[in-house]
């Protein structure tokens, strides 16, 4: 799967990038800010994108999220905005909170691929 | 100081009375709200917060009393109104003291006796204005703390995900526990030291220079790892500032291992500037052996280039020349800078 990481801090973008990797994906880029994503994805095509919340140019997560939803593509909220995330549940095939537990990555990885491939 | 003062209501229904001590607050410059029925009263009383309340014996009817004391009830939590009751000659403001304190819970009562001393019941008005003013003076410390509490969870927790996240890269490519002890040590201690650069200049900015300084200076030994640094004075962001202290301090791990710092020779040179609205830093190891590009996915390479296309939105290039490793990224300036602080002591020295 083609998976995109929208995330502000690159210490957690590139432990993200490892674990998609480490369970034989791809992460075609990340981005810190919305505005900066939804420019690189006009030409990719994405099956999974991670999304933090509170980004660079504000809580713009959610926009992206909408954004995302709008056009098919599945969005995962990456974030410690627990209750912004839990409001905005119907956007997202699945929340995982900050810390990060690796296990829940691969969980939403395995499950976004399965409903792609059915 | 005046201008800050808040409006005393005044209810008093009869005779002229309201007319009387407004014309006596106006006259020394204390704003005020009239009020003679208790429409106007409920009316006030339920949409803001007076500075004072001042009312007649006879007013106190059960329904303004039980206007006050549903306003009492709504108040917010840092708020204690002063109602000042003017009382009859004769009346027995023992029991009405007693009363009222009941009814009126979250209030201070104060009774004068009529015929009123003009100064005594102006300086009490005076002073519970005053007190309202304190009163919203601990409002605003009490928001200013709360959002302090938020910003400051805010970035633990965003600290933790950095520590996590290190850890985990670390321990990935880690050979043995020394190993990952040693290096993991090493990332923890260069985030602490931002933090501390960030901390003692106030929070949010901190100098290109201090800041390489302080994470290639522990490197420095008599006659080995050699380096210069040149470029002109920057204030960075405290987002610019973690990215590019873990990005140099990486580098550095790098060059004392495999490049420029692993021989006498070898020498490290990092430049920044600023053309226009652009940034650009380089880093140039010069006098070290021969680089082979490494095969390994390692931790260091990979952050620095993932660090540098976070912060200045483009890729950084990383070429291995024959001299040793050369590493160059570029970024619109306000990516990177701190914003201009507000001088928020301005003027108050004035006068």
């Amino acid at each position: 799967m083609r998976v995109f990481c929208l995330e502000d801090n690159p210490l957690v973008a590139l432990d993200l990038e490892m674990m998609i990797e480490d369970a034989g994906h791809e992460c075609v880029g990340s981005a810190g800010s919305f505005a900066e994503a939804r420019s690189m994805w006009q030409d990719l095509d994405l099956d999974l994108v991670f999304i933090d919340i509170d980004l660079t140019d504000g809580k713009t997560g959610i926009d992206a999220a909408r954004w995302l939803r709008e056009r098919g593509t599945a969005g995962c909220f990456v974030t410690g905005q627990t209750e912004l995330a839990e409001a905005h549940r119907d956007l997202v095939v699945e929340i995982v909170t900050k810390p990060i537990d690796e296990k829940a990555i691969e969980r939403v990885l395995a499950l976004v691929q399965q409903s792609g491939s059915s | 100081m005046a201008t800050d003062l808040e409006e005393v209501l005044v209810h008093a229904p009869f005779r002229n009375d309201c007319r009387m001590l407004a014309s006596l607050f106006e006259t020394h410059a204390i704003p005020v709200f009239q009020c003679t029925d208790e429409e106007t009263l409920a009316g006030f009383l339920g949409g803001q917060l007076p500075g004072a309340l001042v009312m007649t014996q006879e007013a106190l009817t059960d329904r303004a009393m039980a206007i006050v004391h549903d306003h009492l009830a709504a108040q917010p939590e840092w708020s204690e109104l002063t109602v000042f009751v003017l009382v009859e000659k004769g009346a027995s403001q023992a029991a009405m003291a007693r009363q009222l304190a009941d009814r009126w819970p979250g209030s201070r009562q104060v009774f004068y006796q009529r015929p009123l001393a003009t100064i005594e019941l102006l300086s009490g008005i005076q002073t519970a204005l005053l007190a309202r003013l304190r009163q919203r003076d601990v409002r605003d410390h009490m928001a200013l703390e709360r959002e302090l509490r938020h910003e400051l969870n805010h970035r633990v927790k965003n600290i933790l995900a950095s520590v996590t996240a290190i850890f985990r890269m670390t321990a990935r490519v880690s050979e043995s526990r020394d190993d990952l002890t040693e290096r993991f040590s090493g990332r923890l201690a260069t985030l602490g030291n931002v933090h501390s650069a960030l901390f003692e200049s106030g929070g949010e900015a901190v100098e290109m220079r201090q800041l390489i300084s302080l994470v290639l200076s522990p490197y420095e030994t008599s006659g080995g790892s050699q380096y210069d640094l040149s470029g002109p004075p920057v204030s960075l962001n405290k987002d610019a500032a973690t990215s590019l202290s873990l990005t140099v301090h990486e580098l550095a791990t790098n060059a004392i291992k495999y490049g420029a710092w692993s021989v006498p020779s070898g020498r490290i040179s990092v430049a920044w500037r600023i053309d226009g609205s652009e940034f650009s830093l380089s880093w140039r190891e010069t006098g070290g052996p021969k680089l082979v590009e490494p095969t390994r996915r390692g931790y260091g390479t990979r952050y620095i280039r993932s660090a540098l296309q976070t912060l200045f939105g483009n890729p950084p290039d990383l070429r291995f020349e024959p001299g040793g490793l050369v590493v160059e990224g570029h970024g619109q300036r306000s990516r990177v800078e701190a914003a201009p602080r507000p001088d928020r002591y301005a003027g108050e020295d004035v006068g």
